[in-house]
């Protein structure tokens, strides 16, 4: 079972790094480039979310990402210590909705519920100070 | 930022070559949105994209499409997509967006269309 873990800023320029992480963790297990692709998308979507919504653009802010392999997929957590909010909540029910109204926004979430298998989403309590969000992959 | 996204623009009589390259995150959309707006300040409303140097794009680079097309095709123009990567149709594809836009093999297909003047409307 292989573990990793990157700390970066709200900042936008910090997707870089995301990015790069996601392809080193690929790299290192074998993961094809379309699953790589999917997982970056989704992990994007996810920060921005918070560095838009949760932090309000302030670069001071950490976010932490972990990512762990267990044998047929992978599981990324973000933490986050801004405000609580969970994105399952605001999942456009329906597809053709967002196409044909042109919405802007939006989009980003209902795009992390096509990129991964699940969603999960945890927010910060008395025992763990931060919100979690999970997601998870399965690596076919 | 410049080498992880770049834009560079052709106009053919009364459209314009969008050749877009590298990462289109929520980081450069902003330098796409602003290269679009000026394509349609100058007038030009029928735009082709050419996504062939495109390795990355996410949902803000989608968005950028989506906040100006409604306004292309109200001024009979169009926003068409050429020589785009079989990772980056998947996403277009995933969202449904292959039904909003035309997606064509290359430029010279995507001219022929706005020849004969198919458009796509808004819905």
């Amino acid at each position: 079972m292989n573990n990793y873990k990157i700390k970066i800023y709200s900042d936008l320029k910090e997707l870089d790094k995301v990015r790069n992480f996601v392809k080193q963790i690929a790299l290192e297990n074998n993961i094809d480039e379309l699953n790589t692709y999917k997982i970056v998308l989704a992990l994007e979507e996810v920060c921005v979310n918070i560095i838009k919504h949760s932090y309000k653009f302030d670069s001071t802010k950490r976010i932490e990402i972990l990512a762990k392999i267990e044998q047929n997929e992978i599981l990324f957590s973000i933490e986050d210590n801004g405000p609580s909010f969970d994105p399952r909540d605001v999942l456009p029910v329906e597809v053709d909705l967002i196409r044909k109204k042109y919405q802007k926004g939006g989009l980003g979430i209902f795009l992390i519920s096509q990129l991964v298998d699940k969603i999960d989403y945890q927010p910060k309590n008395k025992n763990f100070p931060k919100n979690k969000l999970t997601i998870t992959k399965i690596l076919e | 930022m410049d080498e992880k996204f770049k834009v560079r623009k052709q106009t053919i009589n009364d459209v314009e070559i969008i050749y877009i390259y590298g990462i289109l995150d929520a980081h450069t959309a902003p330098l796409l949105e602003n290269s679009i707006k000026e394509t349609i300040n100058n007038g030009i409303v029928r735009i082709v994209v050419n996504c062939k140097e495109l390795e990355y794009i996410s949902s803000a680079g989608l968005g950028v499409f989506m906040a100006f097309v409604e306004e292309i095709r109200y001024k009979n123009g169009d926003i068409k997509f050429s020589e785009m990567k079989d990772k980056i149709f998947s996403i277009f594809e995933l969202l449904g967006f292959h039904l909003i836009f035309d997606i064509l093999p290359n430029d010279e297909k995507a001219l022929d269309y706005f020849k004969l003047n198919l458009l796509k409307k808004n819905e």
